[in-house]
């Protein structure tokens, strides 16, 4: 019995970190595919304000924590002109006062030849856990296209 | 007594060798899921950097550094632990290689696990169309 004792905490610790480091692994795919995704549908021409498009993207796995506000995804088009970048258009959805995009600086992101464009889109994501002490507190996935 | 104290004995020689087979799946359980993961995103930016080489379908040079660049955007040098790169743009297919860190494969010594994507740019009534192609309208 004592053997058990001492034994159950080892083993329920790394069940546990085995769960959270899953756990990770899955919320960073969720939010890879979320972010590939909405990139495609921006560069086809998707308007993010429209109640249509917004569904789409809550539907998308893992989409329903943008729509619980648990996370914000930022969708821009950037427009490299002779005199520096611009940014085009500007979408966002889910919990915007919590995170800032990284597209407020583009250069950052990625670089463009003058007259050449871009669509980043990047998602925020809100780890909650009961894991959290093995799992990040927060997810950041990008796709630029 | 004695029966009880070899009771105690099997829980300990028990856990010992459950361990010694879980322990190891769970490492490649990770070590696999890691794969995953890398091979996904680096899909994602080699999709990325073929359409951006796409954009110039009769400048070579400006086909590899638009593909280069979206590919630092979406997966820099040493991203995700990875290891060297190998970058290869040729007439709109870009292939790409990386060393994915291996960590619980180590202990096989497996240091570290090859990952390539690939993905050429194709257009619409092109005849040779391939596996790895991704097709554009016409241009």
């Amino acid at each position: 019995m004592l053997e058990f004792a001492l034994i159950a905490p080892v083993v329920g610790a790394f069940l546990a970190g085995l769960i959270g480091v899953s756990m990770t692994f899955v919320r960073t795919m969720q939010a890879d595919q979320i972010c590939k995704k909405t990139v495609q549908m921006a560069a086809a021409g998707a308007d993010f304000d429209a109640e249509s498009v917004k569904a789409e993207v809550y539907a998308l796995y893992g989409g329903k924590a943008l729509q619980e506000r648990n996370a914000v995804l930022y969708v821009n088009h950037v427009i490299r002109e002779a005199s520096g970048y611009r940014q085009a258009k500007s979408f966002a959805l889910g919990r915007v006062n919590r995170w800032t995009s990284a597209a407020e600086s583009p250069e950052d992101v990625i670089r463009l030849e003058p007259g050449e464009d871009a669509w980043i889109a990047e998602l925020w994501f809100d780890n909650e856990s009961i894991l959290s002490v093995i799992t990040p507190k927060e997810l950041h996935a990008r796709s630029v296209l | 007594m004695r029966r009880r104290a070899r009771q105690r004995g099997l829980a300990i020689v028990t856990f010992s060798m459950v361990a010694a087979v879980a322990v190891p799946f769970m490492g490649l359980a990770i070590d696999g899921a890691m794969l995953v993961v890398v091979k996904e995103r680096l899909t994602t930016a080699v999709d990325s950097a073929a359409k951006a080489a796409a954009r110039y379908p009769a400048d070579e040079t400006k086909q590899d550094s638009a593909a280069r660049r979206f590919l630092d955007a979406n997966f820099p040098e040493g991203y995700m632990g990875t290891g060297a790169r190998t970058i290869a743009v040729d007439k709109g297919r870009v292939e790409v290689r990386i060393t994915a860190p291996a960590y619980f494969l180590r202990l096989l010594h497996v240091k570290g696990v090859e990952v390539v994507a690939a993905r050429a740019i194709l257009w619409v009534g092109s005849p040779d169309l391939r596996q790895d192609a991704l097709v554009l309208p016409p241009h």
